[in-house]
């Protein structure tokens, strides 16, 4: 069992290195009979499962998945879940399964959906998905969540921040239980009409740049440290957990088959 | 239920324009069913790209097979078309909810471009014994089903002059429009032909109660699961998933 927690009386305890990353499985509900999540001895692989993010209103929007040459373009399109859907109908329905599922929340709803959040049975925590900002602006984002949960925090942290270090630490000093980095890089692939599709790039590509930070950022905070970006295969685990990685999470891999993360957890 | 399955391909023809597979996936053939389709690539990959979709053209339970047609113009399944006879395939199948004609229906029109042209093959395979059905494709001179994958029973008529000249073989104006006398139309078009066959069933119809024609609406289906949701269609009861709620919708629904 690994604590990706270990300072918060929460706790947040997976059996496995391997997490699923936010939005990676949906709302979890619709993949959970393939996954069998509500059996205590199904074989998924997962430690844990991050769901989409979570935003007071909720959002429909049309998100966007382009092949690439070596990854995934992915565009959320606005799409957010609503603090009430996952109150009402997700969370009673997370809360029967045997893998703890985290919220991840994001930009200027993150504060109030963790404090609408943080009692509701079924929700083992949160991931801010921090965008690419300073140390200090990164602290005070951190600090507001903090105030409003005493859940597990996990801070993500994206591909193109020109001091990761910097800010995890940041993070960590203001109230992060863990990091978890990195998800994804800015990019962009032309459409059949020629116009241009913006998203996040993930997927084999993106690894040895992830790869790199996690181990940047692993020798420098002593929280627990997540390895994402391109993992896909238990090479990849390895490497990340060799590298100073707590656990990974796949993103992209898993989206193209349920068994990866088995597969993993068994490779390890 | 299983989710993935192991093909081993039994058979492959290559016509001018499609490429005919039948694998062999007993499990697989037992279930699947007109309108549903596969996510398939090379036999357990660790390949963590996102697996084309193949809409099912046939399944034979007794046989253990299944059938696709390729487009071997399809970059997506170029690696698929070389692949031979023995070869094995890592399916995610079968996804989708399925097309069945209602209890009432004697008389069924299938008309369809493009990629899910097979599922209409599909249905006129698996119904032919029992109802009357008329097959109606149209494309460009390569991507239509070879005739002998198509029921004696079942009358057919193509066009190799584009994806529109399907609403010319409809000839919804027309008196003797096949829509007229039909119980139940199935459609198989992308996204963009949607409005016109609506069109087509106004024209010919005037008023046509739901149920009268589903669509199956073909496009790209990353996940196949339903996470992804970047196959989200609009519809009168919301926004909805291709890959789960559909392929196959009521075409009053659609907007």
């Amino acid at each position: 069992m690994i604590d990706l927690a270990p300072h918060n009386p929460h706790t947040l305890t997976i059996a496995t290195p391997v997490i699923a990353a936010a939005g990676s499985l949906g709302d979890v509900v619709s993949v959970a009979r393939w996954l069998g999540l509500a059996q205590p001895e199904a074989d998924h692989g997962l430690g844990a499962i991050i769901c989409p993010t979570v935003t007071i209103a909720g959002r429909r929007g049309q998100p966007q998945v382009v092949a690439t040459p070596a990854g995934v373009l992915y565009h959320h399109g606005g799409a957010s879940l609503g603090v009430k859907q996952v109150r009402d109908r997700l969370a009673p329905r997370w809360a029967s399964y045997h893998v703890p599922v985290l919220i991840s929340i994001a930009g200027a709803d993150a504060v109030a959906v963790a404090a609408e959040l943080t009692d509701v049975p079924g929700i083992a925590g949160f991931e801010l998905a921090l965008p690419a900002l300073t140390a200090s602006e990164a602290a005070q984002r951190v600090t507001a969540v903090r105030r409003a949960t005493l859940l597990p925090l996990l801070v993500r942290l994206p591909g193109e921040l020109p001091d990761p270090v910097a800010v995890a630490q940041a993070s960590i000093a203001a109230g992060a239980d863990a990091i978890a980095l990195i998800g994804g890089l800015p990019a962009c692939m032309p459409q059949a009409d020629g116009s241009l599709v913006y998203g996040r790039l993930g997927g084999p590509a993106i690894f040895p740049i992830a790869l790199r930070l996690v181990a940047a950022v692993a020798a420098a905070v002593a929280a627990p440290v997540i390895g994402m970006g391109g993992v896909a295969t238990p090479e990849h685990a390895r490497a990340m957990l060799n590298a100073g990685a707590r656990a990974v999470a796949l993103a992209s891999a898993l989206m193209a088959d349920l068994r990866r993360a088995k597969a993993i957890a068994e490779g390890l | 239920m299983q989710l993935y399955y192991t093909a081993t391909i039994h058979e492959r023809y290559h016509f001018e324009g499609v490429v005919w597979l039948s694998v062999t996936a007993p499990g697989l053939a037992r279930i699947a069913q007109p309108g549903q389709y596969a996510l398939v690539r090379p036999s357990r990959s660790l390949d963590p790209l996102l697996w084309p979709a193949i809409f099912l053209a046939g399944a034979d339970a007794t046989k253990g097979e299944v059938e696709v047609l390729i487009d071997p113009r399809d970059p997506l399944l170029a690696w698929l078309i070389d692949l031979p006879a023995g070869a094995t395939l890592d399916l995610c199948a079968p996804l989708g909810t399925p097309f069945a004609p209602a209890p009432a229906t004697h008389t069924l029109l299938l008309a369809g471009v493009g990629i899910a042209l097979p599922a209409l093959l599909f249905v006129a395979r698996r119904y032919a014994g029992r109802l009357s059905v008329a097959l109606l494709l149209a494309g460009d001179k390569g991507y239509l089903p070879p005739p002998f994958l198509l029921p004696e029973t079942v009358e057919v008529q193509t066009s190799a002059a584009g994806d529109g000249a399907l609403f010319e073989l409809l000839a919804a104006h027309a008196p003797t429009s096949p829509i007229r006398w039909a119980d139940q139309v199935l459609f198989a078009l992308p996204p963009s032909l949607l409005g016109q066959a609506a069109a087509a069933m106004r024209a010919a119809r005037l008023r046509w109660d739901r149920g009268l024609a589903q669509v199956v609406v073909a496009g790209p289906l990353p996940c196949g699961v339903g996470v992804c949701r970047a196959c989200q269609i609009e519809t009168r009861n919301g926004w909805q998933r291709r890959c789960v709620e559909g392929p196959v919708f009521d075409l009053r629904d659609l907007r």
